[in-house]
Formats: C-alpha cells, structure tokens, sequence
C-alpha cells in the first residue's frame, strides 16, 4: 500500500493501454510515454506494461505503508527518497514510513514511477486525488540490472526534440511550401495540448488540396492540420476518426516522445521512410527484450 | 444488398500505408449506402477471421483503417490476408435494435426552434421526421460510444452550428451533416440538439451495424 500525500498536477495511473476498441470509440488509452513506463516496470522486474504512476508537469509525494521497491523513468526529473536522490532506471527500496517525492526538471513533461508488483488498485486511467491508497500488487520477480544503459534516449531529449515520421493519408495534398514548412521548420507546443493531442504553433501549413476530406480512422502519432494550419499531434486519448488533413504519421519508435513535449518547448519532424519506421520499432524491441 | 442476412465483401479498394503498423483500406470518396456496406462487410469478415496479427479496426464513412502488429506481418501481407476472406460474411447475429425514448425540445441547450427555423417547417414536424426513420450504426468515434447514425431524413438536412458548444450534456440527440447521434457523455460538440435522452447510452453499447430507432416521449 502506498499513500498520495501530495497528488501533483496530473497524476494518473497508466498502463500499456488496450488494443481491440476502436470500433467502439475507445482508443489505446495507457501511458502517453510507454517507453518509460516499460523501463521503469523492467527496472523493478515487473511485466512491461504493469500499471504505474504517470507524473505530469508537477510530482506527487507518495508514503510507503509498507516496504517497497520502486523505480522511475522519464524526463529529466528528481525524484527522492526521503531526501536521498534515486537514479533513472534502477530499482530503489522504499520503507515504510519513507517518503518518495518527484520533481519535475527542464527537459521533458512526464515520468513514469513504476512499485515492484505494480499498482493493484484499479483506478487506470483517473487523476488520482489527494490521501489516495493505492495497493501494490504480488511481487512476481526480483529488479532487474543494467535497465538503466537505456536511459540515454531520455536523458538526452533535447531542444528542438527530434520526431521521426512518415507521410500521412493526405499529405499530397499539402504543396511542397507546406511541406517544406513541416518537415524542416521548428514548432512550439501549445498549452493546449493534453494527452488527446499535442497542438503546436508555427509556421502555418497550408493545403494546396480543398477539398473536404472525409472523416477516417486515426491513431496515436497521426498528425492532422486544421483548416486554419495548425499541426496536432494525436495522442494516446485521440478520438478514433479524425476529419482533418493528415499530413504525417509518428513512427512507433519515437511515439512516447510526443508524451515528452512540454508547452513552450520545440519540436522538428524529420520524414523517414516506412521501412526506416520498422527497422527503429524492431530495434527498440530487440533493445527491450536484451533485458529480460 | 444492404437487405438480407448477408453482405458481399468488397474486391475492389485501394490500400495506404499509413504508418508502419497500419493499412487504410479506401472503398469510396463519397458517404454513400452502399460504400458503408462495403465497409461493414469488411469489417465483419475482418472481425470474424481475427487474425493474431490484428490489433483494431477504425470503420468509418468510406474507409477502413487495420491496426496491425508489425513484429508480425508488413502491409503487403496484410493486404494478401484482406483480398483472400470469404466472398461473402453474415451480418453478426447479436445485430441489435434500439429503441432510445427522446424529449424534443425542453431544457436548454436546444436547437430545436432553430433548426425548424431555417428548414421553415413546424417543431412537430421535425420531430416527426426525426423519429419516422430508422437509423444505421455506421460508425462509433469521437468519444467512446458516440455513434454516426446513418439514414436520417434528407429533409432534415441542416449544418453543424456555427460556432460548437463547450458543453453538450449527456443524452443529447441531435443531427448535423446528414446524419444523427447520441452523445453518451457531456462533451464539446458542434451539432443542433433536438432534444435529450435519459438512457444510458454507455449501457446500450452500440455497435457498428446496429438499428436505432428514436420514440418521443413527453
């Protein structure tokens, strides 16, 4: 059992999300940084997509009820055991009565702080409040070592973030100004952005292509302009048809750093080719499973 | 075709690749009956093979989008697996009608004045167009449960609001586009609100091919 003390702005509890809803409205949903969320999980040996705490822009303080081991990942973040710092990616002990406090740094929105047995009480998906309990599940294996050699990726978000894509359903439509604008121009994040899109300002992109597109499926990293020009980065709580122009395509391997881009901060788009998108999705699978 | 126990699927499309884990499969450029039958016939023989590869499936007006797990397969056999399903699939036998009890008019916000405005017929005849058809679950998107209802009356043809509302309540029934929905949450939206709902859209689950009916109560 831990204890919210302290809930910090958006505090939720994430897991890997749900697969097999679209067709109903519902959309994957699961931490907006799964890459986190799998290293911090591998670092305390739990199950990749065990749920955990997802923490943003402000941290929470939580009380251990009872012994725990934890670990996080995620942006550049302090985070603390009683006042001892805890390094990303490496399973800490929390004992009872410790307090385990997490604030956010310069780089970076979000970190993930996952409890070896993982979160039990099944509040996935909900703003936790504060003097929440939140019960933490069986431990099924022992921390994992050497999870932390992939935090480099992390640790080294910087400014403007570099996002991989593809070309999107309509990004023909778009002329070679609009386009030059989006593949090699900077963009700001909005304060507008929320874990159903990231909309960013910047160069307008503007359609050559009027007309009305009709309303498809969209997934997390599909990037729509509005008719006004602006680029919004779907999310993992997109709504699952969009009716807006799609210029590009997040490529899974960089999907967790849309969850990473902070209001005010800059983001460039780099076009990558399919098959590039499959090698990074195979690599950072191969990555993943070399620690299990 | 869109009678009957059976629809034919679809032998004729176009495919993108989308992303490097999805196939969008274009059966039309215009919202028409028999593109949305293509689309569901498609969807069901996708849903009924349920291949392990498969992730989710987003219908939608004249397109169908396949997630699918690219540890697994890539898109050219993906779109191998699409083109070999069976001619034909059965509509699914849990295929429901709904029957949503609505109060035209009444509590604010409301359109209903206004869209018998700018169509220049009565309230009573707008709510008598409203709940004369039967609708078509053609799609589910925007928010969880929130239904595109296909098969509303030409006649009842108005556009979105000029400006959406911040906040549509719950049960809200209402039209734009050709088409009619139920909104199963509050929530931002566009449409004209004809009048509200107590049932628990969320319980009814709602599903792609389904038949809704609207009854006014008082």
């Amino acid at each position: 059992m831990i204890e919210i003390v302290v809930p910090g702005a958006h505090t939720r509890v994430e897991d890997r999300g749900r697969h097999g809803r679209a067709h109903l409205g519902y959309s994957l949903g699961g931490a907006a940084d799964m890459r986190a969320l799998a290293l911090a999980n591998a670092s305390v040996g739990n199950d990749l997509g065990a749920p955990a705490l997802e923490l943003t822009l402000t941290g929470p303080t939580v009380v251990a009820a009872v012994d725990v081991t934890c670990a996080w990942c995620g942006g550049a973040w302090d985070v603390l055991v009683d006042d001892a710092p805890a390094p990303p990616c490496v399973a800490v002990r929390v004992r009872r009565g410790q307090a385990l406090r997490a604030i956010a740094g310069k780089t970076g929105v979000r970190a993930v702080l996952a409890f070896a047995g993982g979160i039990a009480t099944p509040t996935t998906g909900t703003v936790i409040r504060s003097g929440a309990r939140l019960s933490i599940g069986p431990v099924l294996r022992s921390p994992r070592q050497g999870v932390d050699a992939l935090y480099a990726a992390h640790a080294g978000l910087a400014q403007p973030q570099l996002v991989r894509v593809t070309g999107g359903a309509q990004a023909t439509w778009f002329g070679d100004d609009a386009r030059r604008a989006f593949f090699g121009e900077e963009f700001t994040v909005s304060a507008d952005s929320s874990r159903r899109g990231v909309r960013l300002l910047g160069p307008r992109v503007e359609r050559a292509d009027a007309r009305e597109p009709i309303s498809e499926g969209v997934t997390a990293g599909t990037i729509q302009v509005t008719h006004a020009g602006d680029p919004i980065v779907l999310h993992v709580d997109q709504t699952t048809t969009g009716g807006y122009a799609k210029i590009a395509n997040v490529i899974g391997a960089d999907l967790w750093k849309v969850g990473q881009l902070r209001p005010g901060s800059r983001v460039r788009f780099e076009r990558v080719s399919l098959e590039d998108a499959r090698e990074a999705l195979f690599s950072w699978h191969t990555q993943l499973h070399s620690l299990l | 075709m869109s009678e009957g126990d059976e629809l034919a699927v679809p032998r004729t499309w176009q495919a993108m690749r989308v992303s490097e884990s999805a196939l969008l499969i274009e059966l039309g450029d215009v919202c028409a009956p028999l593109t949305q039958d293509a689309v569901h016939a498609l969807f069901f023989a996708l849903s009924a093979a349920a291949p392990p590869w498969l992730l989710d499936l987003h219908p939608a007006y004249t397109s169908l989008l396949v997630e699918f797990d690219a540890h697994v397969v890539d898109h050219v056999e993906v779109e191998r697996f699409v083109r070999v399903l069976p001619s034909c699939v059965p509509r699914p036998a849990a295929r429901r009608t709904h029957v949503v009890p609505v109060r035209y008019g009444g509590e604010a916000p409301c359109d209903l004045d206004a869209v018998a405005q700018a169509l220049s017929v009565s309230r009573d005849d707008v709510i008598a167009l409203h709940a004369g058809s039967s609708y078509t679950v053609a799609f589910l998107g925007f928010m969880p449960g929130f239904a595109y209802l296909a098969g509303l009356d030409p006649r009842l043809s108005v556009p979105r609001r000029a400006a959406p509302r911040a906040r549509v309540p719950q049960g809200s029934v209402a039209v734009a586009a050709g088409q009619s929905a139920v909104y199963p949450d509050a929530g931002p939206g566009g449409w004209q609100l004809l009048g509200r709902t107590d049932a628990d859209v969320r319980a009814l689950s709602f599903q792609v091919g389904d038949v809704v009916r609207f009854e006014p109560i008082a």
